[in-house]
């Protein structure tokens, strides 16, 4: 039996041809987005979150009967939390009056003020791609609502990825499971504890076999320590500060022996399941200038 | 007479809208403590049956339309895997097998073999673009395992009434379209 004729054989050498090309010129970011694809992008986001959003509230239903048994422990547990809450409330109140008074009296611009602050925009997700190697997942805010490439998206617990793809009224979010610096186009996160602010570190890849993100290029002497809350540290200017990243679970010897790689646990869960709202995160600079 | 192909594409349509809307909510993240990503390929499936048991070229233009389709819309590092794995996997299981009557187990196991070569060519195409590093071993045990074991569920659930439906058409609608052909060929 002949599975290739010498017709056939040409034409699918042609096509395996072009489809390669296709991969090497669209691998990573391509740049602008053609109205073709905003124009699939959009529609097909719109008819997904019809099915999305409603399957949200029926599985939502079931989870809360689920829930239903631990919510006395939890009542009792926020009440605790809100005490402390309104305790730290006070004190930080004090703290941005006099921030502010400072920044005024050191002339700040005013855009070194509004860089400092963040907005935060909920965006519903509309659909979920599940393949372990491109974790993707559609939102319903797009170019008219003010995203662009590159903005971090947060979950209500911690970093959870970074928008890579935006059509008109819908864009899509790159997971922070996918960062690999074995790959050239990956972006590493500049990081630094909540603890020891002098800490710096890189955010450079995720392993799947433990499901915890390795920071690395942090100093010999560096002051980080286990159990440290790491948090953006704004110094790669693509992500703004103090956004929680996850906790320090182990620090050791990198694999030439100069500096130290530590292992972090994932605040939000990366497991893109039941996701329903995401923030993404913008600067209140970039807001006011759109 | 072609009302039964626009009845196909309309259903691989919403299988497809499926498997990424309403899939997520029923499969479960992880087992026990075992971190698992397990993709719903329906459209897919629905694609290697008509490949197998009622039109190649058919198949492959749908291969060729969804995949490009799911690739636009989750466009995260690279377009085209999708597009050129499914491709190439429903055009070798739809050649192999032509000419042949395809009893069950040939059909079922035959779409067994098409899934994991379609998942193993999109991990592949991955890793030759350096998109991810994980081990083919590690890839085998936390996704392409579970993910043949729902498709399967799905491809044997489908099996009887897609035959059935199927063999209708070929009784009834393919003899008629076949004239319609010699009519308009000289």
């Amino acid at each position: 039996m002949k599975l290739f004729s010498n017709k056939r054989l040409i034409l699918s050498l042609i096509s395996l041809i072009i489809m390669i090309a296709l991969m090497g010129v669209t691998l990573g970011n391509r740049g602008t987005v053609t109205w073709p694809e905003k124009m699939i992008q959009d529609t097909v986001a719109w008819v997904q979150g019809l099915i999305y959003k409603p399957a949200g509230y029926i599985a939502g239903f079931f989870e809360d009967i689920g829930n239903l048994g631990r919510l006395y422990e939890e009542n009792k547990t926020l009440k605790r939390t809100l005490s402390h809450y309104a305790r730290d409330t006070a004190r930080l109140n004090v703290l941005i009056a006099e921030n502010e008074r400072l920044k005024e009296a050191l002339r700040f611009t005013e855009r070194q003020k509004l860089s400092d602050q963040l907005v935060y925009q909920i965006a519903r997700v509309v659909a979920v791609n599940q393949d372990s190697s491109n974790n993707v997942f559609k939102i319903d805010l797009g170019e008219r609502d003010g995203i662009r490439p590159d903005l971090p998206v947060i979950t209500t617990d911690g970093l959870i990825g970074r928008v890579i793809r935006v059509s008109e009224f819908s864009s899509n979010v790159l997971m922070l499971t996918d960062i690999n610096d074995q790959s050239l186009k990956s972006r590493g996160i500049s990081v630094t504890s909540l603890q020891h602010p002098d800490s710096f570190g890189v955010i450079e890849s995720y392993d799947h076999e433990t499901g915890y993100l390795i920071m690395s290029k942090i100093k010999q002497e560096d002051p980080l320590q286990i159990g440290d809350t790491i948090v953006t540290s704004g110094l790669g200017e693509a992500y703004p500060a103090g956004l929680i990243v996850g906790t320090v679970v182990s620090r050791q010897e990198g694999s030439f022996g100069i500096t130290h790689v530590a292992e972090i646990k994932p605040a939000a869960d990366l497991s893109m399941n039941g996701l329903r709202e995401v923030f993404v995160v913008q600067n209140a600079w970039d807001v006011a200038n759109r | 007479m072609i009302w039964y192909k626009h009845l196909l594409w309309l259903t691989l349509w919403v299988l497809f809208l499926l498997e990424s809307s309403l899939m997520p909510w029923l499969l479960p993240g992880s087992i026990g403590d075992m971190e698992m990503t397990i993709a719903a390929h329906f459209a897919f499936v629905l694609i290697l049956y008509i490949g197998i048991y009622l039109n190649r070229r058919l198949a492959i233009g749908m291969a060729l339309a969804f995949g490009l389709l799911h690739d636009v819309l989750f466009y995260g590092h690279v377009l085209g895997a999708y597009t050129f794995s499914m491709c190439l996997t429903t055009y070798v299981i739809s050649m192999l097998l032509r000419d042949t009557h395809v009893s069950w187990y040939t059909g079922l196991g035959s779409i067994t073999l098409s899934i994991v070569a379609f998942d193993y060519l999109v991990f592949g195409l991955y890793t030759l673009f350096q998109i991810t590093s994980v081990s083919p071993w590690w890839y085998l045990m936390h996704a392409a395992l579970p993910t043949l074991l729902l498709n399967m569920i799905f491809a044997s659930a489908i099996y009887y009434p897609v035959i059935q439906i199927f063999a209708r058409i070929e009784k009834f609608v393919a003899p008629q379209e076949a004239e319609d052909y010699k009519a308009e060929s000289p």
